[in-house]
């Protein structure tokens, strides 16, 4: 919907007004008039047995809210999914202080309803990334982060998030990042063809292979010359001789790795001679060790002899010409019809590209829509040989739609129109994306080659192997990443007048902090969602461990404790606090702005257009609240800034660089916080610590991290008909015996999961 | 793997040299010694003007320009100072972030962005199929997201901005640079590949429903636009010199937005574009400006909404700060106008044959206003605008704005931009 839809309707102004406290996460649940959600057979909740057979035709939309009960004049369109990023409409006020406390369960929503429309997602910058690490494992230039982002503009954000589908347009830059990205990839790929032979798994070629015989000159027996060790030193008319045993009777290649010291402008002569037959006589002109290439010559199998023999040794005009003998080596053999190794690549070529794209696009690929990638390979052979023409294939396999976007097609459910069921292999990417964010591993394609991913059972124990796999913990850290915006951590300032030792290289530590906790709680210790809230964990430095006011780890990399009563949980961590802060002093208004936003799922509009939006000044007089609630008891702010500024009281004795403190401009800090309308948390808090339990015993914080993953992992903001799947990550977070591991696992079990609904084309412009 | 036309390219040569003049690249209207064409430049910063520091004092031609745009002096017989320009667009909840969209389209914003074509983009359509490059974006430390687009192909379709020095110049004159494709045109590996893409585009296209197909699509069409580019005639300008290229890793503020600048100016001259736009970090951004003013060590956005009294007059301070910034801003701007008005071009110089526009997404930035925009345009002499004016225009949507800049760069038939105001360019300009 468009913002004047909504702005024309006041929303901005009142959003904030009295009792406008519903966040987003308050979607009242659904009343599914027609649209019951049948084919989902995991349906939680005490509703979920009272699924009925599907009812026909109902095209999915927004069957969970009447539109005109939230907003009179707000039309709807169908299919397009009520904006959560609006502000909920004025709701009756709520007496402040009589809020409930406590984990509020609210009613389970009706699971009959299907899931929002899914639209076409393309792959993030760093899913391409991982991908294409994953695709070509020979290519360790492809770790790289850097060969990636010096390629391609970055995916635009949306919610924080970069991989929404909505917010994924097209363009020139993109284009050629895509262009020079499969050009690049290909060419690195075939560069050496002999060992693109091996990459394309090439069968070997009639006949036996061929072996090298290296003899070491040190190791022939040796007269009139010395064992130099690592090399014959003939310093005589020196002969070295020795047997060897040829295998495979054929044509074999000679070489001697050979150095020689000239006389008289003369260089040493060798002759060899093979089963007592003079073969030759050769000349070493080179002072450097060299490759003195030989003629080849046929062998019978079974053992032979030769012997080296120097003949031109003197001394003149006191030069010593004298020859040095590495090794002699026989390689072979070698078939002289035998296929070369473009009639080899160009043999294997059609087999291995049909195999790649079977791959890269991530299903199994009917011959007719491989065939045109065959056609490049055809094309480009008389060009540039058959190495060069499967450079030419890979580049256009690599920039089709089918490996650039997550196409899925999947199968129509009967009766629900414009619902799917993923195919297997379709499945199988939702599942390797989720957890990886990269394609379906071997397993995991045996799996839906087999057909194996079809109940909900058989799609968990993937789910659990995937996630079980250090791959996942990637993953998992991209959304913490996105989800408490710690990106902005990167580019952190602090004035060096107020802060001045504060450092730009702590900045990569108090994410890694925050990062490393998150982990180690989510992997190691089974945490659910009120560990992430209240545990006093933390991995910092040295440096970052006397911000915190604590010893720094014994042994680096090991976790500390933070100090009981001031820190619990990642909201106290230095980065979450540093980047809710200015540069010169902390923002009580940017940190509750953070909680409402990020921790409970709320909204806070910018101040209106045309409101003075105006910072107190610094005042070395003043502390932050004094100053601050000043500032906000003007009525055209206070609106929203009473939902935000007192929860950011209660963080006041961390300063910009998250240290603690005691005092202010003199005074003690007064930490005591006030958090408006949130369903289970009290009204006054004292404090980070005293804050941060609260919000962990609400249901509205679960249900709020459960939401930011579901954008993270479904890459589309939520539909109110979404709230099942919602709901059942929200109790997985919960659950005596959930865990935030469970969560990733029971989203794999969600209707969103499981099926997707095809978007409606979108209105044409309005005139 | 490397085509005919990637050799011809490559055996250009590195570092700074004239393009070789040969007789068979001059198809180009600016080789033929026809009329040069006019370009279209988008020169934009963020967080809105003091206004009351920025808008000069007596009107038309004796007008005295503003502390602000102090630094223009040299080039004030070639500037446009435009004020009362409003952009009604309603928007969302962020200010910054309306005016970011709708600055360069006039239309009412989307939750996504903009809510149809820029100016730039309407140009780059239109006048930018003679060039390898239809348009050229850079951006100056922007992030990704709604705030840090100011151009879009079409609603909720933003042109990211290439950042970095060294990339930027390897579009333009690395791989891309002006020389001429193959005898045959396409290089036919190109060929083969780019068809098979478009078959493919095709063939999973028709498996998707509508909406789907509509995004696939857009990407399609960028794929068209590179088989355009690479087999494009090209006809480098006779003052075209392809500067050296820019060392990697250059990432401070400054530093980044010169070499842009260079870069644009180059791009013109040698016509491997004719639309481009310099975008300086978005609004709200918390860059700080110290290399502006060592003074200066809060954010530009912080210092915009930084007042001592609740009335819109700022302390001495803070209007020092501010100034700084922007007088910072229109010093680059003016070194620009210095570089096109050098290279001489027709019967006056390349800023005659450019139309250079400074915006912004605010004016009174300490109150996200949006009305009595701050616009400068400078050049276009050749295009018929009469400058070395100031004009106001009460209170005008700025969308008849964008109608002139596509009147004056020669698309003449648009008469509309964006959703607001009256049809037809702005009364006067010409």
């Amino acid at each position: 919907m468009r913002w004047s839809v909504l702005a024309a309707m006041g929303f901005w102004v009142t959003a904030c007004g009295p009792g406008a406290l519903e966040s987003e996460s308050a979607h009242p649940s659904g009343r599914a008039p027609g649209a019951r959600f049948e084919p989902v057979q995991q349906a939680p909740g005490p509703d979920a047995g009272a699924a009925e057979a599907g009812s026909p035709g109902a095209r999915p939309q927004d069957p969970s809210r009447d539109p005109a009960a939230d907003a009179p004049g707000q039309v709807v369109p169908p299919g397009e999914p009520l904006d959560p990023e609006a502000p909920p409409p004025a709701a009756p006020a709520s007496d402040l202080g009589e809020q409930p406390v406590g984990r509020i369960v609210p009613p389970a929503p009706d699971c009959n309803v299907v899931p929002g429309a899914e639209p076409l997602r393309r792959l993030t910058r760093r899913e391409l990334a991982v991908t294409l690490a994953d695709l070509f494992p020979m290519l360790p230039e492809l770790r790289s982060p850097e060969f990636i982002t010096a390629l391609l503009p970055a995916d635009a954000e949306q919610r924080g998030f970069d991989g929404l589908s909505t917010a994924q347009s097209a363009s020139p830059l993109l284009a050629e990042g895509q262009w020079r990205l499969a050009e690049q990839v290909a060419t690195a790929f075939t560069r050496d063809p002999e060992a693109l032979i091996g990459h394309m798994s090439c069968p070997p070629p009639p006949g036996p292979a061929p072996a090298a015989l290296r003899i070491e000159g040190e190791a022939m027996r040796l007269e009139r010359a010395q064992n130099a060790g690592d090399h014959a030193w003939f310093f005589m008319h020196a002969v070295g001789r020795t047997d060897f045993d040829v295998v495979n009777a054929g044509q074999y290649r000679l070489k001697l790795r050979a150095r020689g010291t000239p006389a008289s402008g003369g260089w040493p002569i060798v002759s060899i001679d093979f089963d007592g037959q003079n073969f030759g006589r050769f000349a070493v002109e080179g002072d450097q060790w060299r490759d003195v290439g030989l003629p080849e010559r046929a062998f019978t199998a079974g053992r032979h002899s030769v012997s080296i023999t120097f003949e031109n040794d003197t001394i003149e005009n006191g030069q010593d010409r004298d020859f040095f003998l590495d090794y002699f080596e026989l390689e072979g053999p070698f078939d002289p019809n035998r296929p070369s190794t473009d009639e080899r690549l160009h043999t294997c070529a059609p087999d291995f590209l049909r195999a790649f794209v079977s791959r890269a696009w991530r299903r199994p690929v009917e011959p007719e829509a491989a065939q045109p990638i065959l056609e490049v390979y055809a094309a480009g052979r008389p060009l540039d040989g058959a190495a060069g023409a499967v450079a030419l294939a890979l580049r256009a396999a690599l920039l089709s739609p089918e490996f650039l976007f997550r196409v899925e097609v999947g199968t129509p459910v009967a009766d629900r129109p414009g619902l799917f069921r993923p195919s297997d292999h379709e499945l199988a990417s939702r599942l390797s994306y989720l957890a990886w964010g990269s394609m379906p591993d071997a397993e995991l394609r045996a799996a839906a080659d087999r057909g194996e991913l079809r109940t909900p059972e058989q799609v968990s124990a993937q789910a659990d192997r995937l996630f079980a796999d250090a791959r996942a913990e990637v993953g998992l850290r991209t959304f913490f990443r996105q989800w408490l915006q710690l990106g902005r951590v990167d580019t952190l300032q602090r004035d060096a007048a107020v802060y001045p030792d504060f450092q730009p290289e702590d900045r990569a530590r108090m994410a890694d902090d925050t990062l490393e906790t998150l982990d180690h709680l989510v992997w190691n210790e089974g945490a659910r969602y009120e560990d992430l809230m209240t545990s006093r964990m933390a991995f910092p430095d040295a440096r970052l461990a006397a911000v915190y006011g604590v010893a720094p780890p014994a042994v680096p990399g090991e976790p500390v404790l933070l100090p009981e009563g001031r820190r619990a949980g990642v909201l106290t961590h230095a980065s979450v606090l540093a980047l809710t802060s200015k540069a010169y002093e902390s923002s009580p208004v940017h940190r509750g702005r953070f909680i409402r936003e990020q921790v409970l799922c709320d909204v806070m509009p910018d101040p209106p257009a045309g409101a003075m939006i105006t910072p107190p000044a610094p005042d070395p007089d003043a502390t932050g609240r004094e100053r601050w609630s000043q500032h906000s008891a003007d009525p055209a702010c206070s609106g929203c800034h009473r939902l935000m500024d007192p929860i950011g009281f209660a963080f006041e004795h961390f300063d910009a660089v998250g240290r603690w403190r005691d005092d202010e401009a003199g005074r003690p800090i007064d930490a005591r916080g006030e958090v408006v309308g949130v369903d289970g948390m009290p009204a006054e808090v004292d404090g980070p610590v005293e804050l941060a339990h609260a919000l962990a015993e609400t249901w509205r914080g679960p249900e709020c991290m459960a939401r930011q993953y579901f954008r993270f992992a479904s890459g589309r903001v939520e539909h109110p008909t979404d709230a099942c799947s919602i709901r059942l990550l929200t109790e997985a977070l919960v659950a005596e015996g959930g865990s935030v591991r469970d969560m990733l696992i029971a989203t794999t079990r969600t209707p969103a999961f499981l099926y997707r609904v095809e978007p409606e084309a979108p209105a044409e412009e309005q005139p | 793997m490397i085509g005919n036309r990637r050799a011809f390219l490559k055996g250009l040569g590195g570092a700074a040299l004239a393009l070789p003049f040969l007789p068979s690249l001059h198809r180009g209207a600016a080789a033929q010694g026809a009329r040069p064409p006019i370009r279209l430049v988008i020169f934009h910063t963020a967080n809105g003007q003091p206004m009351r520091l920025w808008k000069p004092t007596a009107q038309g031609n004796d007008f005295a320009l503003s502390p602000v745009l102090e630094p223009l002096a040299p080039f004030k017989r070639k500037l446009l100072v435009l004020s009362g320009l409003d952009m009604p667009a309603v928007g969302g909840p962020n200010g910054h972030e309306t005016g970011t969209s709708t600055v360069l389209t006039g239309a009412e914003p989307t939750l996504l962005g903009a809510g149809g074509p820029s100016v730039d983009q309407i140009a780059a359509q239109r006048i930018g199929g003679q060039t390898p490059l239809r348009s050229l974006e850079l951006g100056v430390q922007t992030v990704p997201g709604k705030l840090g687009y100011v151009s879009y192909l079409d609603r909720d379709q933003p042109v990211p901005t290439e950042n970095d020095p060294a990339r930027a110049w390897r579009r333009v004159f690395g791989e891309f640079r002006p020389g001429a494709p193959a005898a045959g045109g396409l290089d036919p590996r190109d060929r083969s590949v780019l068809d098979a893409v478009r078959g493919d585009y095709a063939r999973v296209n028709a498996r998707l429903g509508a909406a789907d197909r509509r995004k696939l699509d857009a990407h399609l069409e960028q794929v068209r636009e590179l088989e355009r580019r690479f087999s494009a005639p090209i006809a480098p300008g006779a003052a075209c010199a392809v500067p050296a290229a820019p060392a990697d890793g250059i990432s401070r503020f400054p530093d980044v937005g010169r070499s842009h600048l260079a870069l644009v100016a180059a791009a013109l001259a040698c016509d491997a574009t004719r639309v481009a736009s310099v975008m300086w970090q978005e609004g709200s951004n918390n860059a700080s400006f110290d290399w502006a003013d060592p003074a200066v060590h809060r954010s530009h956005h912080e210092i915009s909404h930084t007042i001592l009294t609740n009335t819109p007059v700022l302390s001495t301070q803070e209007e020092r700060e501010l100034l700084a910034i922007n007088q910072w801003y229109a010093r680059q701007f003016a070194e620009f106008l210095g570089r096109l008005d050098a290279i001489p071009e027709g019967d006056g110089t390349l800023l005659d044959h450019t139309v250079v526009v400074w915006t912004n997404e605010l004016s009174d930035g300490f109150v996200h206003s949006r009305t009595d925009m701050p616009f400068v345009v400078a050049g276009g002499g050749a295009a018929g605008l009469r400058t070395g004016r100031w004009m106001d225009f009460g209170h005008t949507p700025h969308n008849a704005l964008l109608v002139s800049l596509l009147n004056a760069v020669g698309v003449r038939d648009v008469q509309r931009v964006g959703d607001f105001g009256a049809a037809g360019p702005l009364p006067g300009l010409t």
